[in-house]
């Protein structure tokens, strides 16, 4: 894997956080065995404002992230903080609350908060994974230029069965059929695949045509089974990298949604903290 | 009676009669054609330069590069506006004097007139061919507006810049032929030659080379080639084979002409006056080819008849400009420069003056002032016309005495030649006075001049031999050698050496660069093994070992190269006298050897890198975006941010690029060490590089030609228009989504040139960059790069 973003500038915000955590474990252990924790004290509200401050940053990467032209930091650096900051929150918000979890709106905000860093951990973990292995899928060709492969193969098997017998005709017919007909499987892909061999089940299923192609054309059905296959190759790279790609995006569908929710809370959870 | 008539109504003649007019001379302007009859012949649209920019217009009529139809506008416009009325068409038959005025003859009648202007050009005198059918009325020497040509068979006479520009118009929409009477298309504008060849690849052209014309007939033409003669439809033949000046006429008139050559121009005065007093030449029948010359010329030879002191325009910029710091006449200061600085003593007047006015001359450059830094991306001479200077590059030893450069001497020829960066430092040691020279003007004299050449040449030799070969070997010895080394240039793809050849030199790459390959493994496959930029040398390895006398590897250069070739003996003599060197080159040849024995083992099945890299020209790159696809989550960040940096268009497409295991190079400008982009700019300066190596267009000067993004071998300039899309935000899609607003068409302006500029204007890097969350894309420079990664290391 070598360096990436976790390891930007030799890992300078893992460090500021691991100090920061370290430094605030102390000065926690330190707090609690003189008071009783809980959000309200001086010092706990304290942790409030910091935990406040610490969402505020990381909210603010979607802006960061669209300011192109921002010399402010590099975006890389912003996602180093963002995913070590995220971390840090989780020891934070406990320790400004004193550990005291209920069932109130309160703990409601953690609650998204942590779903919301754990979604953003388990990002962090396919960003790491998934792009050497969308590479290795795009080796064959990349996702745009199948398409037009796809369509010259089609058009290749258009003009190879032309004046053919009905049964190789049929053949096209419903490749050509089976394109119109695919429904925008898009995201259910990612939970099932292209299922098994395809390959295997598709040339299996053209041995079996063998026997209602008349003799006389063999020859092109040979030539037709072998571009029909390129096609089912194709279809399953195709699959293959439009699955890595879906997961690339989909954890932000969890990410993103769940850190508003979590904002809106935050502001129910001091509004109700501070009027009532 | 009249004061004067001019002959020829271009904006030489237009210029004078104008003036003339303002004046209250009494004047009659002839024309035998249209106004300005060689740009109406121009093709329509056809963008006219304002040349040389830095000469100042001295004329009544106005003149700004534009357009064609803008000039034919401009000028009509102007000679109405000062009263002067243009006979046309009518032509001048017969020109004789008689006492103190003219005779003037024409196809309409006679005139006399105390002084004449000849300013005919050379245009209304097309050279046409000399064959059966060849004044047929399909035949014709103008092309003005291709696009009314539809699906027609058509022949082009010639292959010259002026005919392809018309072939490739007309190809478009018709079936063209074009008949060129050497045996490739040569002399051409590289974007010309580009397109020309990939139309006759694509059988979209025909080309007949080593061909002339033998007869036209209703239909067809008949194209006599060496073997055979081909009968070609062609329902319309265009002959463009350039125009001559129409001596004949000239000479019967009396006028005195230099030589016998065809080229040569008519004797002048420096008022423009022939030998026959009160006859005048300007423009380009009297040699001078540039618009702006011949619009000066028409008002100095006016304003010379009114008895009013003239000099020529440039004249006050030579000398008190350019060479303030001397004394006397213009003519005695540029005498004094010839006689200081001998590579300039066999330059005639005319070209020392346009080298002297292209110039910058640094008056007063105060002691140890650095001129320019090794590393610097800048590609001027610097003559030296007082002082001293001294050069110094990091290859040199601490202890070396750096060289020391006086008077007269020249420097700077070392990156103006090879297009790399500079390779040493110069630092004035006393006050000194400087003529800095644009590469464009040095080439312009080198291609005019065999002189300089042979000097600039000679120089180099040495220079790249005290640089990359011997460093301390003494000058002399390294002149002696120079003296019998010669200059070899390769075209694309052309062998320098084959393995199994007989050695008889060395080599040291002088521009371009070579790739070095063998047959390998049982399949026999070549295989790249190394790649040599300039500075490089090769050829040492059969040299140095009696055992080996052929060469190990085969080498070919992989674009138009140069390489100094050292003949087997001057080889040896240097390795007697430099047992230094000679250690350093046995010590290179063992690891090359060794390297070259892993490379015959290896089955070579799969493609190598460095050759796929070596063709693909990311090498040529000084600042390449690489995209790491391992890392890259393909979130399209760094294309967004390009095109929201650049007004709304990107200058970089992602998934365009070439990839190389998990390296993608997309498309976006390598910034090239030797820029092919940059060679055929017409205003020469809308595309350009700065001292750090970026390559950038300036978007005011740019004029649309398009040559730099046909120039470029990668795509990665783009022609875009300028108008800018309106911004459109979150609330403009959601309107658009409701199908309120968008689809508002904007005016299309002209395209114009763009590409990276690695966001300059930003000062804070490249926004690709910048923007990407996971660090994949980086800007790096190639060599160093793939170096460190180990590829292509030797």
């Amino acid at each position: 894997m070598g360096h990436s973003f976790l390891t930007y500038r030799g890992g300078r915000w893992f460090w500021i956080c691991a100090l920061f955590a370290g430094g605030l474990t102390v000065h926690y252990l330190d707090y609690r065995s003189s008071t009783i924790a809980y959000g309200g004290t001086t010092i706990g509200l304290l942790y409030g404002v910091a935990g406040t401050l610490i969402i505020g940053v990381l909210m603010y990467l979607g802006v960061r992230k669209r300011s192109y032209a921002s010399g402010i930091g590099t975006l890389q650096g912003w996602i180093s903080a963002h995913v070590y900051l995220g971390l840090l929150t989780l020891l934070l918000i406990p320790m400004h609350a004193g550990f005291r979890f209920g069932w109130d709106v309160h703990t409601l905000a953690f609650v998204l908060l942590a779903i919301v860093v754990l979604s953003g951990v388990f990002g962090t973990v396919l960003y790491l994974t998934l792009p050497a292995r969308l590479t290795k899928h795009e080796a064959g060709l990349q996702a745009d230029k199948i398409d037009k492969e796809i369509g010259r193969l089609l058009a290749d098997m258009r003009s190879l069965v032309k004046d053919k017998s009905d049964a190789i005709v049929r053949l096209y017919q419903n490749e050509v059929a089976a394109l119109q007909n695919r429904k925008p499987s898009g995201w259910s892909l990612m939970w099932r695949g292209p299922g098994g061999d395809v390959i295997a089940k598709r040339a299996a299923e053209l041995a079996q045509a063998v026997s209602t192609i008349p003799a006389e054309e063999q020859a092109t059905f040979r030539l037709l089974s072998q571009l029909l296959l390129k096609k089912a190759q194709l279809e399953v790279t195709l699959i293959h990298q439009m699955r890595i790609r879906n997961a690339l995006q989909a954890w932000l569908y969890v990410h993103l949604p769940v850190s508003i929710a979590m904002v809106v809370t935050v502001v129910i959870h001091v509004l109700v903290v501070f009027y009532y | 009676m009249y004061d004067l008539v001019v002959v020829g109504a271009g904006p030489a003649g237009l210029s004078a009669a104008c003036h003339a007019q303002k004046n209250g001379m009494k004047v009659l302007l002839l024309e035998k054609g249209e106004v300005a009859n060689t740009i109406y012949d121009y093709q329509k649209g056809k963008h006219v330069m304002a040349e040389p920019t830095m000469i100042p217009l001295r004329s009544d009529v106005p003149f700004e590069a534009g357009t064609r139809e803008f000039l034919l506008k401009t000028w009509t416009e102007a000679a109405q506006a000062a009263g002067v009325t243009i006979q046309r068409p009518e032509e001048v038959k017969s020109l004789a004097k008689s006492g103190d005025e003219f005779a003037i003859k024409t196809t309409k009648g006679e005139y006399r007139s105390k002084y004449v202007i000849l300013a005919i050009g050379v245009q209304g005198n097309p050279r046409t061919l000399n064959v059966p059918g060849a004044t047929l009325p399909h035949v014709s020497t103008k092309l003005v507006d291709p696009s009314i040509y539809d699906n027609e068979d058509i022949l082009m006479v010639g292959a010259g810049d002026a005919a392809i520009e018309g072939v490739l118009a007309l190809c478009e929409k018709n079936r063209v032929g074009v008949v060129n009477r050497n045996t490739e298309f040569y002399r051409l504008k590289d974007a010309l030659h580009r397109d020309i060849t990939q139309k006759v690849d694509a059988k979209q052209v025909t080309a007949f080379h080593s061909a002339a014309v033998e007869r036209i007939e209703e239909g067809y033409a008949h194209v006599k080639l060496p073997d055979q003669t081909v009968r070609f439809k062609a329902d319309l033949v265009f002959v463009r084979i350039g125009a001559e000046i129409p001596r004949p006429f000239l000479e019967k008139i009396g006028i005195a002409f230099a030589s016998s050559s065809p080229s040569a121009p008519p004797v002048l005065t420096k008022h423009y006056e022939t030998n026959i007093p009160g006859l005048f030449m300007i423009g380009a029948v009297a040699g001078y080819g540039l618009i702006k010359q011949g619009m000066n010329q028409g008002y100095d030879v006016v304003e010379y008849l009114l008895g009013r002191p003239v000099e020529p325009v440039e004249e006050p910029i030579i000398r008190d400009q350019r060479l303030g710091m001397l004394e006397g006449t213009t003519d005695e200061r540029l005498a004094v420069v010839r006689a200081t600085i001998p590579l300039l003593a066999g330059v005639p007047d005319a070209a020392l003056r346009e080298m002297v006015l292209a110039s910058t001359v640094h008056r007063d450059v105060q002691a140890r002032t650095v001129v320019y830094r090794e590393n610097d991306y800048s590609d001027s001479l610097f003559l030296i016309l007082r002082g001293r200077v001294q050069m110094t590059c990091s290859a040199q030893a601490s202890g070396d005495k750096p060289a020391v450069l006086e008077v007269g001497d020249f420097f700077g020829e070392m990156s103006l030649l090879s297009g790399l960066r500079r390779s040493e430092t110069v630092k004035t040691t006393e006050p000194c006075v400087l003529i800095e020279v644009p590469r464009r003007a040095v080439l312009r004299l080198l291609n005019a001049e065999p002189s300089v050449k042979r000097g600039i040449d000679e120089s180099f030799i040495v220079r790249a031999l005290q640089l990359y070969l011997l460093p301390d070997a003494h000058r002399t010895f390294i002149r002696s050698i120079a003296s019998r080394a010669t200059t070899c240039s390769y075209k694309h793809g052309e062998v320098v050496f084959k393995e199994g050849d007989q050695a008889d030199a060395f080599y040291l790459v002088r521009s371009g660069s070579m790739k070095v390959s063998k047959r390998s493994g049982p399949s026999g496959k070549e295989v790249v093994v190394n790649h040599l930029p300039v500075g490089r040398y090769f050829g040492e390895i059969a040299l140095l070992d009696p055992e080996r006398p052929t060469r190990t590897a085969t080498v070919t250069a992989t674009k138009f190269s140069e390489a100094i070739r050292i003949k087997k003996k001057d080889f040896l003599t240097i390795l007697e006298r430099y047992p230094e060197f000679d250690r350093q080159l046995r010590e290179n040849m063992q690891k090359y050897l060794v390297r070259g024995l892993e490379v015959s083992l290896r089955e070579v099945g799969e493609d190598h890198l460095i050759n796929r890299l070596l063709d693909s020209g990311v090498f040529e790159g000084t600042d390449v975006l690489l995209i790491d696809e391992n890392k890259c989550v393909r979130c399209d960040q760094c294309v967004n941010a390009c095109a929201n940096t650049h007004g709304g268009q990107t200058r970089l497409y992602r998934t365009e690029g070439i990839i190389f295991g998990h390296l993608l190079v997309p498309t976006s400008c390598r910034h090239c060490e030797n820029p092919m982009c940059m060679t055929d700019c017409p205003p020469g300066n809308a595309i350009m590089r700065d001292p750090k190596g970026e390559v950038f267009i300036h978007p005011d000067r740019c004029i649309g030609c398009g040559n730099c993004a046909k120039n470029c071998p990668y795509g990665n300039i783009f022609m875009v228009h300028e108008s800018k899309p309106k911004e459109v935000g979150p609330v403009d899609r959601l309107l658009a989504m409701i199908g309120v607003g968008g689809n508002e068409s904007h005016e299309e302006g002209p395209t114009k040139a763009v590409k990276c500029d690695l966001c300059k204007h930003l000062g804070s890097g490249p926004a690709c960059v910048r923007i990407c969350p996971t660090g994949a894309a980086m800007r790096v420079s190639p060599n160093e790069y793939f170096r460190k990664v180990g590829v292509g290391a030797l």
